[in-house]
C-alpha cells in the first residue's frame, strides 16, 4: 500500500459516515451546463470513487449525487446516478424521468410529461398556484399540445 | 424498519398530508398536492397493478424524487410522523414555496 493509498483509505475512513451530498451540489452548480452535455463523473454504492486533487485534498462522492444539470426543451433538471439507474428530476417540479441510460431517462419524462400535461391543462388558471402555472406552460412546449380555452 | 410499505399505507397518507386523487388514469392513480386551494407542481403516482400491492424501496425511490424528500422523511411522511404543515416546511427548505 503506496502512501497515497493509506491516505485515501484514512480519508475513507473518517468521511465515508458524513453526507458529503451538499458540498457536491455546490460543486455542481458552479459548473451547471445549459447544454445537453452528457460528460460527468458519478460513484455508486458498489464503488466508491474519489478524486484526488493533490495528495492533500481528496474528495469522496457518495452515491445519490446531482452530478450534472441537463437542459430539456429549455429547463435545467438535475442528473443523478443511483444504484445504476439514471434519474432526471427537476428542483421544483415532480416532473422526473427515470433509465438504464440518459437518454432513456429524457424518454420517461417526456413520456411522464404527456401523461400529466391534462391534469393540469383541464385546470382552471384560479385553481393553479404560481409553480404549478409555470409547470403547465413547460407542459405544453415540451408536449407540443395546445391549452384548452380559458373559462 | 423495512424499506418497503404497502401501496394502500401510502395512499392513505398522502390523502392526510394535503394530496387528493385523480383516478382518471388508466394504469396509475395520481396524487396532486393542494396548498391554500390551489393544485401545486407536486404531485405522486401509485401503480394499480395487483404487482404492485407492496412499494419496495426502488418504487419508494420514484415517489420520494417527485414529493422532494429524502428516504427517511418519505418513509415518515408514510408512517405519519411527518404532517402536512412540516412536509411544507420542508419543501420551504428546498426553495419550494408556493406563496
Amino acid at each position: 500500500m503506496t502512501d497515497l493509498d493509506l491516505n485515501i483509505t484514512t480519508q475513507i475512513d473518517r468521511f465515508s459516515s458524513e453526507p458529503l451530498v451538499n458540498s457536491s451540489l455546490s460543486e455542481v452548480d458552479d459548473k451547471s451546463s445549459t447544454s445537453q452535455d452528457t460528460s460527468f463523473f458519478y460513484v455508486s454504492k458498489e464503488y466508491l470513487d474519489f478524486r484526488a486533487r493533490d495528495f492533500n485534498t481528496i474528495s469522496i462522492l457518495l452515491s445519490s449525487v446531482v452530478i450534472k444539470t441537463f437542459q430539456i426543451a429549455g429547463v435545467n433538471f438535475l442528473l443523478e446516478f443511483e444504484n445504476g439507474m439514471y434519474h432526471l428530476t427537476h428542483p421544483v417540479w415532480s416532473l422526473s424521468g427515470s433509465g438504464h441510460t440518459l437518454i432513456e431517462a429524457e424518454m420517461n419524462l417526456r413520456r411522464e410529461a404527456s401523461d400529466i400535461f391534462d391534469f393540469y391543462n383541464e385546470s382552471s388558471l384560479f385553481s393553479l398556484s404560481n409553480d404549478a402555472l409555470k409547470f403547465r406552460d413547460y407542459l405544453m412546449s415540451i408536449t407540443g399540445r395546445y391549452a384548452r380555452s380559458e373559462r | 424498519m423495512p424499506d418497503q410499505r404497502d401501496r394502500s399505507q401510502i395512499r392513505s397518507s398522502l390523502l392526510k398530508k394535503g394530496f387528493i386523487e385523480f383516478t382518471r388514469g388508466r394504469d396509475h392513480d395520481y396524487y396532486f398536492l393542494y396548498v391554500a386551494g390551489q393544485k401545486t407542481s407536486i404531485y405522486t403516482k401509485l401503480s394499480r397493478g395487483s404487482d404492485y400491492k407492496t412499494y419496495n424501496i426502488t418504487l419508494l425511490d420514484l415517489v420520494k424524487r417527485q414529493l422532494k424528500l429524502n428516504t427517511n422523511q418519505l418513509l415518515s411522511l408514510i408512517d405519519c410522523n411527518l404532517d402536512y404543515d412540516n412536509y411544507l416546511k420542508i419543501l420551504k427548505t428546498k426553495g419550494i414555496n408556493f406563496s
